[in-house]
Formats: structure tokens, sequence, C-alpha cells
């Protein structure tokens, strides 16, 4: 029960960070702004204690996110009301949410990575107070990746501090990025009529793959990643109008993406890219002051006390050798699975027409640059590397891709949704 | 068109749904759940090593690179307070005082062995 602690603290100081946030036009819904700015809270709670020399113990990580919670309460946000059919189909969408959400929390992490990498570099944190720099210049093995950026070892962390299972820990927490995705794509799809965001509230909660119990996949860093797009793409579709609850929101996912794994800072340029091509100046750079702050306060942090990981391969004969290998290497490992994932993908794209739909276009576009770009350049077996990743990576963005393609459906002879472009929402 | 993209977003929807669905039930891609390494080193939890010092971890005879390098993951995890390094055989000429091996080869000279429990067996060095 301890290592749902800091899961219960965060939610309960985003939803007060929430409460003031949803004062200014644009911000997220109750539940994507209380899991938004929950995980904001208690990774910055981490890097900041960390960052004074503070050890993590479950009163210092406690203590902000019951100012935060007590602030809450002086804030009047003003929400719209759902009618009484909107409730019945937010009730349809909160079962299948519900169902999901309680079927990750009942299974402890037990995937490799997740006890050979995530899970150990978070036992290792928790027991030293805070990022032990000692052991990420000298981790036992590679696989331990010790130049990630550390947000989600951080959070399993956490649950240790608190006295929590760190298998425990992350189940707790992949719990709650369900039910943040689930509010992402609910709120994504807001402008169509309230069955399909409930069916876009359900592809979120049942985001494909990442979620999987099996050793490849039980514990892994995806889960957060998919929910930091899922409510940074929410939040720029908001942004585009220039709405300043919008752009904060969409600054938040950033930083959370680009602390989160190399796939996320990936994420995050694809993000804080879409927004300078079709959102105002200075919510394209306030997401990139986000992401740039995220990702280069740990890499200078690393960097100084000497942290390194395994460099690409940048030489234009391995790059071409690659490449040519890349169609070989994909037929090897290709499985239904991945063949139901390209088909899902196509027909997301397909329903990714006119401009509304133009960031969330960009973001899939350099996604899938950067994903080519690091099979091509690993210095890994390729046939290992797509075995062990494609459709992980496939997954991430899809249920918000899904959910933006779901934003222009409309029944004939009814009228539309809401008129707000994805911004506003009871979540 | 519009009914085209309709289609496309209710098909791309239902498709990832059933796929979240099918991920219930799926594939362990023949990595084994309670692979022998972890029942091998399982003894560790209670050995007697020192908070925070270099310990070699001896590869398994006999055992695969692959094994090796699992045993000494699963050392980590057990034991997160020791700093674990890989050694090939009892380390003659490094500054690790203390070993672990997960064998039955004989004790080499200069060192003694302190604790055992099942096939995890600890080692002092006591001379250099």
């Amino acid at each position: 029960m301890s290592a749902w602690l800091p899961v219960a603290l965060s939610l309960l100081g985003g939803w007060g960070i929430s409460r003031w946030h949803r004062r200014l036009p644009g911000a997220p819904g109750a539940v994507l702004g209380a899991v938004l700015w929950g995980v904001a809270l208690m990774g910055t709670s981490l890097a900041v204690l960390d960052l004074a020399g503070i050890r993590w113990t479950p009163a210092a990580l406690a203590f902000p996110a019951v100012v935060a919670a007590a602030a809450g309460f002086l804030a009047h946000p003003t929400a719209p009301r759902s009618g009484r059919r909107e409730w019945a189909w937010g009730a349809a969408a909160a079962a299948a949410v519900a169902a999901r959400a309680v079927a990750v929390a009942a299974v402890p992490a037990f995937g490799w990575d997740f006890r050979y990498s995530w899970g150990l570099k978070a036992k290792v944190f928790a027991l030293a107070g805070g990022h032990d720099f000692a052991w990420l210049v000298r981790p036992p093995d590679w696989l331990a990746h010790p130049d990630y950026p550390p947000l989600w070892p951080d959070l399993i962390a956490s649950g240790v501090v608190f006295g929590g299972d760190p298998a425990a820990a992350a189940a707790a927490w992949q719990a709650l990025f369900v039910i943040g995705i689930a509010a992402a794509c609910w709120e994504c799809a807001t402008p169509a009529p309230a069955p399909v965001r409930a069916l876009a509230a359900a592809v979120g909660a049942w985001v494909p793959v990442i979620l999987t119990p099996s050793v490849a996949y039980s514990g892994y860093a995806e889960p957060l990643i998919a929910f930091g797009i899922s409510a940074g793409v929410v939040a720029l579709l908001g942004a585009i109008s220039g709405q300043r609850g919008a752009w904060i929101a969409a600054a938040a996912a950033g930083a959370i993406l680009a602390a989160t794994k190399n796939e996320g800072i990936a994420l995050a340029a694809a993000l804080t890219l879409a927004a300078w091509r079709t959102a105002p100046r200075r919510a394209a750079l306030a997401i990139a002051l986000a992401t740039l702050g995220s990702v280069g306060g740990w890499r200078v942090a690393a960097a100084l006390h000497g942290v390194t990981g395994y460099a690409s391969v940048l030489s234009p004969a391995w790059v071409a050798g690659r490449f040519l290998h890349l169609p070989g290497a994909f037929r090897a490992v290709v499985t239904p699975i991945h063949a139901a994932l390209f088909l899902a993908w196509a027909a997301a794209l397909a329903a990714l027409g006119g401009r509304d739909a133009r960031p969330v276009r960009i973001i899939v576009g350099v996604w899938a640059g950067a994903l080519l770009a690091a099979y091509v350049t690993s210095p890994l077996p390729l046939d290992h590397v797509l075995r062990f990743s494609l459709d992980r990576e496939l997954s991430v963005a899809l249920p918000i891709a899904v959910a933006a393609g779901l934003r222009s459906v409309r029944f004939s002879g009814r009228a539309g949704g809401r008129p707000a472009p994805g911004a506003v929402s009871t979540g | 068109m519009k009914a085209l993209h309709t289609g496309a977003a209710l098909l791309a929807a239902v498709v990832s749904c059933a796929l979240g669905v099918a991920s219930l039930v799926g594939p362990d891609r023949s990595l084994p759940r309670t692979p022998a390494w972890k029942d091998v080193i399982a003894p560790l939890a209670g050995a007697p090593l020192p908070h925070g010092a270099p310990v070699g971890l001896l590869d398994r005879l006999g055992a695969s690179r692959s094994d090796c390098r699992f045993l000494l993951l699963e050392a980590a995890w057990r034991r997160p307070d020791v700093s674990w390094t890989a050694m090939p055989d009892f380390p003659l000429d490094s500054h690790d005082d203390t070993v672990v091996t997960t064998d039955d080869r004989p004790t080499a000279p200069g060192w003694r062995e302190i604790w055992a429990s099942g096939q995890v067996r600890l080692f002092r060095r006591t001379s250099r």
C-alpha cells in the first residue's frame, strides 16, 4: 500500500495546481490536469531536492504536494457543466478506463528492463536518497542505461522511499498513466459527440503493447512517454489559438517527455517543432525552454559527474549498411502485432486530414524520422533492436493520433459535440 | 471524403482497442519469466556484504556469457547497496577484497570462504 502513497500525494498536489491552472483559458480538464501536474510536481520535487542536497524522505516528498493541495482549496476554477447524456458516456468511458487501470495496478512490474534498468536505478536512488552519480559512473552493466534522463526511475524510487516495493510502485504509477492517457484522448476528441469521446478514452486506456504483462514490456518507461505525448498534443491543439492555459500545459508535457528517455526527448522535440510551425511564438518558446531546461539540466549534471552511455554510430558507411539491412531485418522480426499496428497507424493517418490536425501530422512525421535515425545509427544488432522495440515505439503515440482522428467524426442528423478545439472539458 | 475520414478514424480506434485487449495475453517472445539465475543468486539477499564496497562476482563455471551477465544484474538487484563488478576468476591483481561465487570451484590460495548459502559463497582475501 505504501507504494501508492506518492501516487496519491501527486494526484492531490496535481489537483491543487490544476485548480489554479484552470482559471486560465485552455487549461486541461480536472482529470488530465491533476495527472499532468501531479507527475510534474513529484518529478520536480525529486529533482530539486536532489539538486539542493536534501535527502529524499517521505516528509520531504509529501510537503510540496500537501502545500499544492492546500493552495488548490483557495482557487475557484470555472468548469463547464456536462449534460445528462454526456455523463452517461463519461461513465461508460470511466468503466473502460477503470478496468484497464485495475488490471495494470494488479500486476507488479517484472520485465527484464524494469528489473535490471529502471527498477534497479530506482532501488539505488532510493537507497542513496537521491541520484547516485557514483553508481551511474560505474554501473554493473550497460543495460542500466546510466545516461538516460531519470524521471521514470525517480518516480519508482518515490514509492521505495515511502517503504513500498519498486515493482508495486511501478504498477501504481502506470495505472495513473492509464487514466492520464485516457483523459487526454477524451479531451483531444472533444469536438466530437460524447460517444466518440468515450471511444477515444477507451483507445487511450487500452493503449496497445506497452502495458502487456510480459517480461518484454512490464514496468518499462513507454507508458510515461505515451502519457507525456498525449497530454502534449491535447495542450498544443489548444495552444494554436494562443490560449495561455494550453501552452503552459504543453510546456509541462514537453518537460516530462524530455526527462523520461531518449525517445521522450525526440517526442519533446517533435512537440516543440509542431508548436513552432502552428502555434504563436510565445507558446513554442515556452515548450522549447521547458524541454531544453528538462533535458539540459540532466545532461549537464550527468556530464559533470562523468556519466556516459553508448554512442550512436554516425559514419556514412555504417548508416548506409544499416539502411540496406533494414528491409531484411524488418521481414525477419515482423509479427501479426506489427501488421495490426501498421494498419491502425494507416487508418489513423488517413483520418488526420485538414488544417486542424496539422500539428499531429508534424509530430508523427518527426517521430518517425527520429525512430529511423535511431535504428540506423544504433551500434546494436538491427534485428535485436527491432525485435525488442519496434512494437513499443509504434504504440506510444498511437492512442493520441487515433483520438486526433476521431475529433472530426460527426453523426449525420445530430448536432456535434462542443465547438471548443481540444482544450476545455470536465475531463 | 468526410465519410472516408470517419471510417478511417473508427477503424483505427477499433484496431487499437482490439490490440490493447489482446495485450492482456501478449507474447513473451521466448524470454523466461523465472530463469535459473534468479534462484541461484537469491540467497545473496542475506549475505554479510560490506555496504558500498566493491565486490566481484565470479563468472559461473559452465554458464554462458549471457547467463553470467544476468547473474551480475540479478546480484545488483538483490544487493543494490554493493558496487558489483564482473570477474572471470579470483581477482589476484585487483583491489577487490571480497568476491562471490555461484559454483563449486575450489578456493584459490590467498582467499578464505567466510559465508555460504545454497550455491552462493562469499570469499575474503587473506593475503596479497
